[in-house]
């Protein structure tokens, strides 16, 4: 996995109602409205969502969030009814679990650790 | 200030922060992990008298006979994972049996896991200090602590294989057996390097409490961990030293002192060459 530096993604959703459930319902992420047709999701660790249900060249379907302590928040998580398709895993950057959003965007759930030190 | 959290599963969690404290337990079958934070817990197993620092934990299987004490001036902080014997047998199948194997409900036994000292680090760590920072906040989530449990005993399969396995394979001896004899021996003369780092420690000591020759100790431990017991008694002592004066406010003298080395000079010389600076410069650094 490229370690992402990115604070934002621009992500395209099926349907921008039920999105905006499941991101301040499960996700937990505050929501405000953007523009007309697109709602900013943030995380608590400040990384910023712009929901769209229409297209733009900026949009990707691989979305980071960082996390201090990834087994607290996959707990979390899936006390609200997320259903992850990587329960925590170890990789080369750390402990990782993954889950998509029902539009075939992927996001990893990124505790980072440096295993040097 | 301690904290016991017995789970329905029948896993329990305690954690401590005393100076003093004896603790025998009653005869329950489970398996036990121990860690320190800060300071020092011994721990008498079958006559061994092991040295828990918070650079190490030690693993104890379901029926060991063996207490636990703390005998210190400054508080001595602790946590003890017991896990009880079905749910590591539960574990360790659901680990290494197939699905099929497991559909058909075949089991393999409860593990029997080499009782002694392992190095406190990677996901290991990381994952005991963030249930660690769970507890002091109070932490009473069943879930969470479980999926803690889950990783713990994942993790410690992890370093069980580095540090046993791919050991025993490191050896040059033919038949496996005589292979998994040696490391259980070598095992012990870590042990008892880990638990008495800061004596004079002799070579004729070591060998006397893992039952090994000299000359095989020497052979086989350079074998298996690629350096001589010296060699990691002097890296365990520079390591232990690192972690005072990041932890500590002790004067150097006091640090040279307690990890067992006679004279300040010697000490700061070796601590040069191991750590390219000086231990004042390392521990300034260390607060930056």
């Amino acid at each position: 996995m490229k370690e992402v530096l990115a604070e934002s993604f621009y992500v395209r959703v099926g349907n921008l109602s039920d999105a905006l459930t499941f991101f301040s319902d499960v996700l937990e992420m505050e929501i405000e409205p953007f523009d007309t047709h697109t709602y900013i999701a943030t995380s608590k660790d400040e990384v910023s969502i712009f929901l769209s249900e229409k297209q733009n060249e900026k949009q990707t379907n691989q979305i980071y969030l960082n996390t201090s302590d990834c087994i607290e928040q996959y707990c979390l998580l899936k006390a609200n009814g997320l259903v992850f398709t990587q329960v925590p895993s170890y990789q080369p950057e750390g402990l990782i679990a993954a889950f998509t959003d029902g539009y075939e965007n992927h996001y990893y759930l990124v505790e980072p650790r440096k295993y040097n030190d | 200030m301690r904290y016991v959290k017995e789970l329905s599963n029948r896993n329990k969690i305690v954690s401590e922060n005393t100076c003093k404290s004896f603790y025998k337990p009653s005869g329950r079958e489970a398996y036990n992990l121990k860690f320190v934070f800060a300071g020092e817990e011994r721990c008498t197993v079958n006559k061994r008298n092991i040295s828990i620092f918070p650079d190490s934990f030690i693993v104890l299987n379901h029926g060991t006979e063996y207490n636990t004490t703390i005998d210190s001036i400054t508080p001595v902080n602790t946590l003890a994972l017991s896990f009880d014997a079905g749910f590591v047998k539960d574990f360790t199948n659901t680990c290494h049996l197939s699905d099929e194997n497991l559909l058909d409900g075949k089991s393999q036994s409860a593990p029997l896991f080499l009782e002694t000292l392992y190095p406190f680090v990677g996901d290991m760590k990381y994952n005991i200090l963030h249930l660690k920072n769970q507890i002091d906040k109070g932490l009473d989530n069943e879930m969470l602590i479980n999926e803690y449990l889950h990783h713990c005993l994942l993790n410690y399969y992890g370093i069980y294989h580095k540090e046993i396995t791919q050991k025993v394979n490191k050896l040059s001896f033919i038949k496996t057996k005589t292979k998994e004899e040696i490391i259980k021996r070598l095992v012990l003369a870590k042990e008892y390097i880990n638990s008495n780092y800061n004596t004079d420690v002799s070579l004729d000591d070591i060998s006397a409490y893992c039952c090994l020759s000299v000359n095989h100790l020497l052979r086989t431990f350079k074998e298996a961990y690629g350096i001589s017991p010296y060699q990691y008694l002097m890296q365990l002592r520079i390591n232990r030293a690192k972690h005072l004066l990041k932890t500590t406010d002790y004067p150097l003298g006091e640090i040279v002192g307690l990890i067992g080395f006679e004279n300040t000079s010697s000490f700061i010389r070796l601590f040069k060459s191991s750590v390219r600076m000086t231990p004042s410069k390392f521990r300034k650094g260390a607060y930056v």
